[in-house]
């Protein structure tokens, strides 16, 4: 176990390296820091002096092999500086961003898992009727609809017209919690039609397994298949599609959070777009990758926990 | 009094908007303690019939006609509930391959467990001790080891022991073995047949043992049935038929295995293929490939013809000694 | 505007040619044949033509008269007159506090600009068709030729190639794609180019996957010991066998590539809003269900043209999946 962390931090490294030379390229390389300047400066048309004051404030006139070991200090110590835009420490607004991503992401996450999966046990077990048909329509309807609408719809149906939960805001503590369910709703069913129809696909295929048939031919009755001996095995893949989402827990989903006023670490990154702040936007992607590689760690450990035929080595 | 008793078994099978029979009119019964052999090339349709007497057939097959007596209880009535209930205690079933039948992410130990718990017998301590003396009977010394482990710690014929545990559990009076052995080595191959055997006598088993491999009915089978596209062409005890097999089909298949190397033990090939369901021929199925067709093959499909114990299915069946070799 | 121009062409030519190598080759018309008896698939084609057909239509300049800007023929037909604010579809008063006679019909109404909705809807199927098409353009032979490349000849080429997908691929997709599109600005150019570089990776996957495999078959082994050069036998023997995966690919991401339009536009990293595109649609409407009365038309208007090509596109390339390989179901 030991021996496979190392071994994975190990590998991280050039994958990591790789991540910032490419990065350092698209921020630096593909645009000259004057346009970043004249992007970020309100003024209509900035004059010389403002321009150079600004890069001096954020360091962008400095020699490029010295923007780069910035650019590497911030990404492999997570050390991101201060936003372009307004000079706060980033590092602190996303501190602050954390919690309410993570109350809406998480939900989001194990709503949407649990949802999908229940669902598509319950699909599956209705395979080649009537009832499964239509609701892999239904799947694929729900993944032909883009999320705005459903943020949209949703907004304004519960918000709005059916008035159960505040239209947007959030609030600390307990009271606030009313303010996230509304965004994990909405999250939820945005993400239903695909993940229903993906975890139908698993579980569906492994009901046609022999280790199915073998339970059958004992006597077990249909729910216990399904619920211990099916689910078990699918686990795999939906741990995979799990692990993959967890980076969003954490930075948040920029559309739920930016139309639900959550002032996550998501409408963080949306005003940091608007706000045209490169430092921000580069923390972000760092800060994605950085949680990436350790949610892929995570797959691997949790697919030892789940299958009793991978072992970390 | 047979344990086992089907007749007129029909079995269709939906293949695309249409459905063929892929078992047609099937019949035969087995009593305590004796084993029926049932043989014929892949695609004839002995799985079917093992599947459609367990009621585990997949989704675009399903069963139309016939009678399935366990006991003297007709199983094609039997509520879903019932029939499961049914499944693992009065008739077990193992499968071919001992590699996939197991589920990977549960502990032998467990699987065996679940097959008694299932049925609702035995509890906590009962439940385990019952469970390590299943694997004692299957001739398994390390119990305790075995059952801590999963699957795919074993090898292919310790799963294929555990898997006869499994479906011995709960003393059924019938065991159905699609082709148990096809995919063991050799070697194991033929302890698990002897095995079967022994558990057989002991627990006064019926079984009904499915195989391609002419060897393994021969040894372990005391009744044989070829089966040839949907039917069962030819029946009777097994050294009978070896000795003078009836049917052109039955003979064509003792030949092609004579005639090849004695190692093989796999069918080599008769003249043409079988074809699929749906697209069988008129009357006599066999005719497009039988040696000695003649014009009454193509148009009359031939009717039983029995003499004692024996069956065939063929206008020009010999039943007897004496007939040609 | 002459760069779209080409890539529209582009576009064209793929689909010509993919739809000629469809109705070649038997495994093709056999799946395809199949359609005719799913109305749902016949549904879905049968919406694909229309929109294909409304692209064209706005691909095609009549020549401009003196002073005016040019017009293409979905100009012509369906430009309406330009009114002063909302109205309902088929009102024939705005929707104001007083209400305002019409200066013609609107079938879906007009939106605040006074613009026709039902015209702004059209517009925005030849962008969708565009980012679709280019960026597939763009996906295919990039995943294709690194696919190739390190699957057949592995080694250290598979060892390069691995490496550079799973450097992008340690990228969450959408933070990359909004930091390409934050870097070079809005635009249809920048924006293919942007969904291009993140969405090659999952079909090089796939790619280099089914090279593997398909390099140790009989065939590929046989036609080497012949002493067939590499590039004949990836040619000849393994990109043919590509063929189906590729084209079931291409309709998936054609209509993951549409809905990534509406996000990145609604996000202000889109495409620029003088393009008419249903993102931009959307971005302007969802303000406006708060207002009183509810001008809901222009929102439903963008959803239902939406939703029309991507639910048309995944049950098409359902049906292609379960036609051609439905090992590949879930893929």
């Amino acid at each position: 176990m030991l021996r496979y962390l190392v071994r994975r931090i190990f590998y991280a490294g050039p994958i990591l390296l790789g991540v910032c030379l490419a990065t350092f390229a698209l921020f630096y390389l593909s645009v000259s820091p004057e346009q970043m300047a004249r992007r970020n400066i309100s003024a209509k048309n900035p004059t010389q002096a403002q321009i150079r004051d600004w890069l001096v404030a954020r360091g962008y006139d400095k020699p490029l092999q010295e923007q780069f070991t910035r650019h590497a200090r911030s990404l492999f110590l997570l050390d991101f500086g201060k936003s372009d835009s307004t000079g706060e420490p980033i590092a602190q607004r996303l501190r602050q961003g954390a919690v309410p991503s993570l109350i809406v992401g998480s939900g989001v996450l194990f709503g949407s898992v649990g949802a999908s999966v229940i669902l598509a046990l319950f699909v599956a077990a209705f395979r080649g009727t009537y009832v499964d048909r239509w609701a892999t329509v239904l799947c694929v309807a729900g993944m032909s609809v883009t999320v705005l609408v459903f943020i949209i719809a949703g907004q304004y149906l519960f918000g709005k017209l059916l008035v159960w939960f505040p239209l947007a805001g959030y609030q600390s503590g307990i009271g606030g919690l009313r303010f996230a369910v509304l965004p994990i709703l909405v999250g939820v069913a945005s993400a239903l039609g695909a993940n229903v129809r993906f975890y139908r696909t698993v579980i569906l295929d492994e009901m046609g397994k022999d280790y199915v048939r073998t339970a059958r031919a004992k006597g077990v009755s249909e729910p216990r298949v399904l619920f211990v001996h099916v689910l078990k095995n699918a686990a795999i893949p939906i741990l995979t599609s799990f692990v993959l989402s967890l980076p969003f827990v954490v930075t948040g989903s920029l559309l739920l959070e930016s139309f639900f006023g959550i002032p996550g670490i998501g409408s963080y990154m949306v005003d940091a777009i608007d706000g045209q702040d490169f430092a921000v936007v580069r923390a972000m992607v760092f800060l994605g990758t950085v949680l990436y590689l350790v949610g892929a760690v995570l797959t691997d450990v949790s697919y030892a926990l789940v299958d009793p035929r991978v072992r970390l080595e | 009094m047979s344990v086992l008793e089907v007749v007129g078994l029909r079995t269709l099978l939906r293949v695309e908007s249409a459905e063929a029979p892929v078992v047609d009119d099937v019949s035969f019964s087995i009593s305590p303690g004796r084993t029926l052999g049932l043989v014929g090339e892949s695609g004839c349709g002995k799985s079917m019939v093992a599947q459609s007497v367990m009621q585990l057939l997949p989704p675009p097959a399903r069963i139309v006609a016939g009678e399935v007596m366990l006991e003297g209880r007709d199983l094609l009535g039997l509520r879903p509930a019932q029939m499961r209930d049914v499944r693992g205690r009065r008739m077990g079933m193992i499968f071919q391959n001992p590699m996939e039948a197991l589920n990977p992410t549960l502990t032998v130990g467990y699987q065996i467990r679940e097959s008694i718990f299932a049925h609702g017998r035995g509890v906590g301590r009962e439940l385990r001790s019952r469970t390590l003396q299943m694997l004692r009977e299957v001739e398994i010394e390390d119990a305790e080891g075995v059952a801590a482990k999963y699957p795919h710690e074993l090898s292919g014929g310790m799963r294929q022991r555990v898997a006869i545990a499994m479906a011995l559990a709960n003393r059924p009076a019938a065991l159905i073995a699609d082709e148990p052995t096809t995919a063991l080595d050799a070697t194991v191959q033929a302890a698990i047949l002897r095995l079967i055997t022994r558990l057989q006598r002991e627990m006064g088993l019926a079984v009904l043992l499915i195989s391609h491999d002419l060897g393994v009915v021969n040894e372990a089978a005391d009744d044989v049935a070829v089966m040839y596209l949907g039917q069962i062409v030819e029946s009777g005890p097994v050294d009978d038929v070896l000795a003078s097999p009836a049917h052109p089909y039955t003979q064509a298949l003792f030949a092609s295995r004579a005639s090849g190397l004695s190692r093989t033990r796999r069918l080599a090939t008769i003249e043409g293929v079988a074809p699929d369901a749906g697209s069988w021929p008129s009357g006599c199925r066999f005719h497009p490939r039988c040696a000695c067709a003649q014009e009454i093959c193509r148009t009359i499909a031939p009717g039983e013809v029995g003499e004692g114990s024996r069956r065939a299915l063929c206008h020009f069946a010999k039943l007897g000694a004496g007939n040609a070799k | 505007m002459i760069l779209a121009d080409c890539l529209a062409g582009l576009v064209v030519a793929a689909c010509a040619l993919a739809l000629i190598h469809m109705l070649r080759s038997p495994l093709w018309s056999r799946a395809v044949s199949g359609f005719r008896r799913r109305p749902g698939a016949m549904f879905a084609v049968a919406v694909l033509g229309l929109y294909s057909l409304v692209a064209i239509a706005d691909s095609f300049v009549l020549p401009a008269r003196a002073g005016q800007p040019p017009e293409t023929i979905l100009d012509k037909l369906f430009a309406r007159p330009q009114e002063r604010t909302y109205s309902a579809p088929l009102a024939e008063r705005t929707s104001e506090a007083t209400p305002q006679p019409l200066l013609g019909r609107h079938i879906l109404g007009t939106d605040g600009l006074g613009n026709d909705v039902l015209y702004r809807t059209l517009k925005g199927v030849r962008t969708a068709f565009l980012i679709g098409g280019a960026t597939t353009l763009l996906v295919l032979p990039l995943a294709l030729i690194f696919g190739l490349l390190a699957g057949y000849f592995g080694r250290w080429v598979d060892d390069a190639v691995q490496y550079v997908y799973t450097v992008f691929d340690s990228i969450p997709n959408i933070l990359l794609l909004i930091a390409i599109m934050f870097v070079l600005g809005q635009g249809l150019l920048q924006m293919c180019l942007a969904l291009g570089l993140t969405s090659w990776i999952g079909l090089c996957r796939i790619v280099r996957g089914e090279t593997l495999k398909l390099r140790e078959r009989g065939y590929v082994t046989s036609a080497r010991a012949l002493g067939y050069g590499s590039g004949r036998i990836i040619v000849r023997h393994i990109l043919p066998n590509l063929l189906p995966i590729l084209i079931i690919y291409a309709t998936l991401s054609f209509s993951r590539l549409v809905l990534a339009e509406v996000i990145l536009s609604y996000l202000q990293v889109g495409v620029p809003e003088y393009v008419g595109s249903w993102g931009n649609m959307i971005d302007a409407a969802r303000l406006e269900l708060t207002r009183e009365p509810v001008i809901w038309w222009n929102l439903a208007s963008a959803t239902v043209a939406i939703f029309l090509l991507v639910f048309s596109l995944n049950v098409i390339s359902d049906e292609l999946r379960d036609g051609i390989d439905p090992s590949l179901r879930g893929a």
